[in-house]
């Protein structure tokens, strides 16, 4: 048997995003409820999941036949104000998130606060993702390029 | 056993927002002296320097002495791990935020209008 002691390898990231919407708080937070549970989706296609919305339910892929794939429990939900949900998402890695979505109502407009935040030993290799990440890297990569072109 | 040291760290490097905004300054891939980047930030000279040393420890940039000036340039190369990590959420969590305006707007303009006939 091999083992390995890794050091410095407890990486961390947070994602934030805030959108105002037109709509009262109750329905946002239906929608919310929707959209991560039956409604769910990539940007390629649909992806249903079941979001049991209540504290300790759990998020999870249903694929039939005791097959599936579990994302997290809800941490703490109060409705219309607040989803928690915390667990491993897709990450088959010994990692973990933290998932917030916060509702407020200001100006008649229902303000949607949402944090993302996660750590944990992610290896460099496995993930297949393939699109853009933020106009940050955007600009690095296209620095590079025009660098490598001179 | 084996003991394997990752001395690098690009993530805690660039958990500082102001270092991230030293790596946004050197994102054209241009070497810059630290008065340039003190300049651009319009920031203390030492809060530059040591922001600029820890990146470099991170290896997330390189120095090089050109006569009086030590000048820095952005390794891209090294910010990879953090862009494959997030990237892949990032993507997914904007279609959601996306998905839930969109409908919730929808949604709510929808029981406007039934609201409006029942009145009628």
């Amino acid at each position: 048997m091999a083992a390995t002691i890794m050091e410095g390898v407890l990486h961390a990231f947070e994602i934030v995003k805030e959108e105002r919407i037109a709509a009262p708080m109750e329905i946002v937070f239906e929608t919310i409820l929707e959209q991560m549970g039956p409604l769910n989706s990539t940007p390629e296609k649909p992806m249903p999941m079941v979001l049991e919305a209540w504290p300790g339910g759990r998020w999870y892929r249903d694929l039939g036949n005791d097959s599936g794939h579990f994302w997290g429990h809800v941490q703490a939900i109060k409705a219309p104000a607040l989803l928690e949900i915390s667990g491993p998402l897709f990450m088959s890695d010994p990692a973990v998130s933290n998932l917030q979505y916060r509702l407020t109502e200001e100006d008649g407009e229902t303000v949607m606060r949402f944090r993302h935040r996660a750590m944990g030993w992610v290896g460099e290799q496995e993930r297949g993702v393939d699109a853009g990440w933020s106009q940050l890297i955007g600009r690095i990569v296209s620095a590079v390029a025009e660098r490598v072109r001179k | 056993m084996t003991r394997r040291s990752h001395s690098a760290d690009v993530f805690s490097a660039i958990a500082e927002p102001r270092r991230r905004e030293v790596v946004a300054v050197l994102a054209d891939g241009q070497e810059y002296a630290v008065n340039e980047i003190v300049l651009r930030m319009k920031m203390a000279q030492p809060a530059v320097s040591k922001h600029l040393n820890a990146l470099r420890k991170a290896g997330v940039v390189t120095v090089v002495k050109r006569g009086q000036h030590r000048m820095y340039r952005l390794e891209a190369l090294a910010l990879k791990p953090v862009h494959d990590w997030v990237r892949g959420f990032e993507r997914y969590w904007t279609h959601q935020v996306d998905q839930i305006k969109q409908r919730a707007e929808q949604k709510a303009l929808e029981r406007l209008i039934r609201i409006d006939k029942d009145k009628q």
